[in-house]
């Protein structure tokens, strides 16, 4: 018999479970995909089994908040499947199907409408050595201290921009291992244009003052902090064994390590929106791709589909549960059911669209002040070199699909998700032309490789077989 | 270049068999991480390349942890919880020499 729901809701962090909630409250059957083992998201990763073991004082108050919205999203009676990995959508006109994979077999479930909300992830920092083991993401470590209580092995650098590299600082201090050396790549220029920013963005100064505070707590104990960091750079044989730096001012430095973690923000995580072919918007302020939606959520040339937090673009986690509300009480509205969305709502989205304008402006992408070298890998599935591109490029490859078709460049098993915004920067500079007249490469589905045998489970789809 | 401060134990321990080593990780962890705790360096040979890789992102989007997790090749291991008794591999294998498969 087919697998069927009224709502289909893809991710269950903070966006995922509002929608979910607010649909099954509605009294639709309604069914929650997810990839993780336990509900939450990236901010609210293992938070169960972190109050569980009274560790939540390590993490702060947003990370506490978490226990309540997954307790909300437990009571109900939600459909929910963990460790589901979602790898692509047939979308009919009105309702479609979703493909995903669990416990090494394809699933199809029906939907007659469907909430995507993926969230984000780290934006790719590519810079000489980053390959290398002992190299990997500040969001990765937060990962394995919530999940497994690890802490990053000493001499240890952290190195990047954005409040969450801050937030990250603070709460590795918390749990005894402080930073040794902090390399801020922030723009040199930034003071500049965040100035005129600073009213609008005073309804979300509670926010600002954790920033301020999480900073002055990190000066205590952070062994030193070096400023205006324009390049960076990993040494050593088979792993990490140094990190090497520069200034804006021409200052350099060293120094030996067993962990460098890095930050540059996050991106939203619109795999899926692109392979499903929604047209997407590029936000200069944001430097960022996200596709194009109504208010409620209700994705671009779609009848049936929503997206909902970071996955729309980058607001943080209040926005995502307020987001996640709207796009499910949309979703409901559509399918005759009455759903009751809280006033808090506008409110809480309203303070997070506030203060965004001026983070943006604070903490751009360092890679728009940082240069990347010709010997440096930026497609690491294919361990392809930005001098690679570049000479493509010089010989009239046209824009990022043709690189991907000369090249290779998004075709391994990442699909793109390291290199597709490198490759489209290193084309824009190529050709002297605003990233918003650049395209991302083209993406097909399945999203995520599938092997013969996961594939074997489902009787039929349009997708091509095998890329594992 | 992660270490693990506490040893879990009672319920929280997971005992498995990462690259022939028996270690201790904790419920709720991935594989990828208990692989890092026990300090193993690299999960795998990039392909083309052949250079060691580790797990980088943690959260699925890089691919830069598959293993062999239970005779099964090509796992992502940052997405698969530890399991009591499993055996884990990683992929060291030297680069196929001109063949790479379809994107
Ligand atoms: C590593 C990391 C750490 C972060 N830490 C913090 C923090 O400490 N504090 C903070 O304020 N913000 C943090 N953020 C920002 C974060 O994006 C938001 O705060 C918030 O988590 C967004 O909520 P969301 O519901 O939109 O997405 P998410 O919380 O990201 O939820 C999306 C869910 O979808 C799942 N998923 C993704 N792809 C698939 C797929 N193909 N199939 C199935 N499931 C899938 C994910 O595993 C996740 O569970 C972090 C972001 C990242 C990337
Ligand atoms: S570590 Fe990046 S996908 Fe597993």
């Amino acid at each position: 018999m087919a697998d069927s729901v009224d709502i289909a809701v893809l991710g269950a962090g903070p966006a995922g479970m509002a929608a979910a909630v607010i649909s099954a409250n509605a009294g639709l059957k309604v069914a929650v995909l997810d990839d993780q083992a336990v509900p939450g998201g990236q901010i609210w990763r293992n938070v169960e089994a972190v109050a569980a073991r009274g560790d939540l004082g390590l993490f702060g108050d947003d990370y506490a908040a978490g226990v309540d919205a997954v307790a909300d999203f437990r009571a109900t009676d939600v459909d929910y499947r963990p460790l589901s990995r979602v790898i692509g959508v047939e979308g009919a006109d009105i309702g479609g199907d979703v493909l995903y994979v669990r416990d090494g077999k394809a699933g199809r479930l029906h939907a007659k409408r469907l909430i995507i909300a993926l969230g984000a992830y780290e934006r790719p920092m590519p810079f000489l050595g980053w390959t290398l083991p002992g190299v990997m993401t500040a969001g990765a470590a937060q990962i394995a201290l919530k999940t497994g209580g690890l802490l990053p092995k000493r001499p240890f650098v952290l190195a990047g921009q954005g409040p969450l590299l801050l937030l990250l600082a603070a709460q590795f201090r918390a749990a005894g291992a402080a930073p040794d050396v902090l390399l801020r790549l922030d723009d040199p220029g930034r003071k500049w244009s965040a100035g005129k920013h600073g009213l609008r963005a005073l309804a979300g100064f509670s926010d600002l003052l954790k920033g301020l505070k999480w900073q002055r707590a990190l000066s205590d104990d952070v062994g030193k902090t070096i400023a205006g960091v324009t390049q960076l750079e990993a040494s050593g044989g088979d792993r990490l064994a140094a990190v090497h730096w520069q200034t804006a001012d021409g200052m350099a430095g060293e120094a030996k390590a067993a962990t460098l973690l890095v930050h540059d923000g996050v991106i939203p995580n619109a795999q899926l929106t692109r392979a499903m072919r929604i047209p997407h918007r590029y936000d200069a302020a944001a430097a960022a791709w996200s596709p194009e939606a109504s208010t409620d959520g209700q994705l671009a040339d779609t009848d049936w589909a929503y997206v909902a937090g970071d996955n729309a673009g980058i607001l943080g986690w209040a926005a995502a549960t307020a987001t996640g509300a709207k796009a499910g009480a949309a979703a409901a509205a559509a399918l005759s059911a009455k759903a009751a969305v809280s006033n808090d709502v506008d409110r809480r989205l309203g303070r997070a669209r506030a203060v965004r304008p001026l983070l943006d402006a604070l903490y751009p992408p360092a890679q728009a002040f940082t240069a990347i070298s010709d010997d440096t890998v930026i497609c690491r599935c294919e361990a392809i070199k930005a001098g690679a591109v570049r000479e493509a490029l010089a010989m009239g490859a046209q824009g990022p699909n043709q690189i991907k078709a000369f090249l290779r460049t998004g075709m391994g098993p990442c699909q793109g998700r390291m290199c597709a915004y490198t490759v489209a920067a290193l084309a824009a500079e190529a050709q002297g032309t605003a990233l918003a007249d650049t395209d991302l490469m083209r993406l097909r589905m399945p999203i995520s490789p599938v092997t013969v045998a996961e594939m074997a489970h489902l009787n039929e789809t349009d997708m091509d077989l095998p890329t594992a | 270049m992660l270490r693990r401060p506490v040893e879990p134990e009672g319920n929280a321990a997971v005992r498995l068999t990462i690259a022939g080593q028996s270690v201790t990780a904790r419920r709720g962890e991935s594989v990828a991480t208990a692989a890092l705790a026990a300090g193993l360096q690299a999960t795998r040979n990039a392909p083309v390349s052949g250079e060691p890789r580790a797990p980088y992102c943690l959260m699925g989007v890089c691919f830069e942890c598959l293993m062999t997790i239970d005779g099964q090749p090509n796992r992502q291991a940052c997405l698969v919880p530890v399991q009591e008794g499993m055996t884990v591999e990683p992929q060291m294998q030297r680069p196929s020499l001109g063949v790479s498969g379809d994107g």
